[in-house]
């Protein structure tokens, strides 16, 4: 399998907000087409496994729309009206997860190039990596809930709703705090407090595959504009 | 002395907290976006007032943790940027001015953000016009795209933007999150004074 593009971030976040703004105002063509041209950057930025998720939310919302259309049920109704809901963000939802996928380091310095403050780099890049380990820690205390038969669906939590609550709660908020302070003693030592330019071992710079994306997305973007 | 703005302490707390109410908060919303199917639109009105309840004790924790001014903004902006992510530019405009509010409600004088009934009340009324988001979303999706649901005609839709964006959908959505998130204020100070006051994890003014 051919390797993935290597992008400069501050493109991958010019990707996601022109697709962000273009796709209000499209109509459902204009959506399709803008999902095949950013299911081609995902592909060719690595974001391969989760493509054929957002194709059977495509699917999903065609066969809604045929059955609305069909029967004209309320439920078939709404649920093409959420599924187009969803479908509306698909293109934007892809360069999103192409951004993502970014190496906090790297998009760390990326965005200090773009002078944005520091406080809000830092806070931006400590939530994007901590959301996957956020899911994990919840997992974790429900599995241990389980072992112990106070999970949120035995007998005890439907009997002792509170106490599953608290139970539930506790372990995830000491959980937290802890590993705010490991990470401030992380950060801290590596000195993200030093008052000087932060400097990285990742070469921060437009390639000429960075021009030819933004150049591809800006004519995009009038293509479809134009065609409105 | 204690700094009077933001550390690196407090924006990786801001961020943790922010990451583990954001999971909480999406992985209830499928849950509530499967039902609302089932209920055509139903369970939008109590899902603010469930995922309220649920992650108003992480935002108190959150903010009496932090205990500065610009918490609850950077908490909101944050919010903001990853829904930016998902390709809502927009709603980094709708957080920013949910953050304000937030801050606002802590403004008063007096030591605010280690009072925990003016955490509490902040914590509510920001939740609640959070919980507003998607109508802002159907806003702004309506006012760009009326007739963009392929096989509808434009009278259809408006039916369906009347259903799920009015006054009264919008007023009930934020009373119940006000009384959602009340309710999780109330229980989230009972846990932390019983788990964190007393270990002296955390300091309160009563």
């Amino acid at each position: 399998m051919s390797k993935p593009l290597i992008l400069d971030p501050r493109t991958k976040f010019s990707v996601v907000l022109i697709i962000g703004f273009l796709i209000f105002g499209s109509s459902v063509t204009q959506l399709l087409f803008l999902f095949v041209v950013m299911g081609i950057y995902g592909f060719l930025n690595g974001v391969r496994k989760s493509l054929p998720i957002y194709v059977l939310f495509l699917l999903l919302y065609f066969l809604s729309d045929y059955l609305a259309s069909e029967t004209r049920n309320i439920l078939f109704v709404s649920i093409a009206f959420f599924s187009y809901f969803i479908v509306c963000f698909l293109p934007a939802l892809l360069a999103g997860e192409v951004l993502v996928r970014t190496p906090a380091g790297q998009l760390m310095s990326a965005l200090g190039r773009w002078h944005f403050p520091k406080t809000m780099i830092i806070a931006f890049a400590v939530s994007l990596r901590f959301i996957p380990i956020a899911g994990l820690e919840i997992r974790s205390i429900h599995e241990v809930m389980k072992q112990r038969g106070v999970a949120f669906f035995s007998r005890t939590g439907w009997l002792h709703p509170w106490r599953t609550f608290e139970y539930a709660l506790v372990p995830l908020m000491i959980r937290l705090l802890k590993i705010s302070d490991e990470l401030t003693a992380s950060a801290v030592t590596r000195g993200v407090e030093a008052p000087i330019r932060r400097t990285s071992v990742h070469v921060i710079k437009f390639r000429s595959c960075d021009y030819v994306v933004i150049l591809l997305v800006l004519a995009l973007a009038f293509f479809l504009l134009m065609t409105r | 002395m204690k700094k009077r703005f933001l550390g690196i302490r407090d924006v990786v707390t801001i961020a943790i907290f922010t990451a583990a109410i954001m999971i909480i908060g999406s992985a209830l919303s499928k849950v509530f976006g499967v039902l609302s199917f089932l209920t055509a639109g139903g369970a939008i009105l109590v899902s603010g007032a469930i995922i309220s309840f649920l992650t108003a004790p992480l935002f108190l924790l959150m903010v009496l943790k932090v205990g500065k001014h610009g918490a609850i903004f950077l908490h909101s902006i944050l919010y903001g940027f990853i829904f930016l992510l998902a390709g809502l530019p927009h709603m980094v405009i709708f957080y920013a001015l949910v953050g304000l509010i937030g801050e606002v409600m802590m403004m008063p004088r007096g030591n605010g953000y280690h009072n925990v009934f003016r955490a509490g009340l902040a914590c509510s009324v920001f939740l609640s016009v959070k919980a507003l988001h998607p109508a802002a979303i159907l806003w702004i999706i309506g006012n760009y795209n009326p007739q963009g649901v392929h096989g509808y005609t434009a009278a259809q839709i408006t039916k369906m933007m009347d259903i799920y964006f009015n006054p009264i959908t919008v007023a009930l959505i934020f009373v119940l999150t006000f009384a959602g998130s009340a309710v999780g204020s109330w229980a989230g100070a009972k846990i932390l004074r019983k788990h964190f006051v007393k270990s002296g994890i955390l300091q309160i003014n009563e």
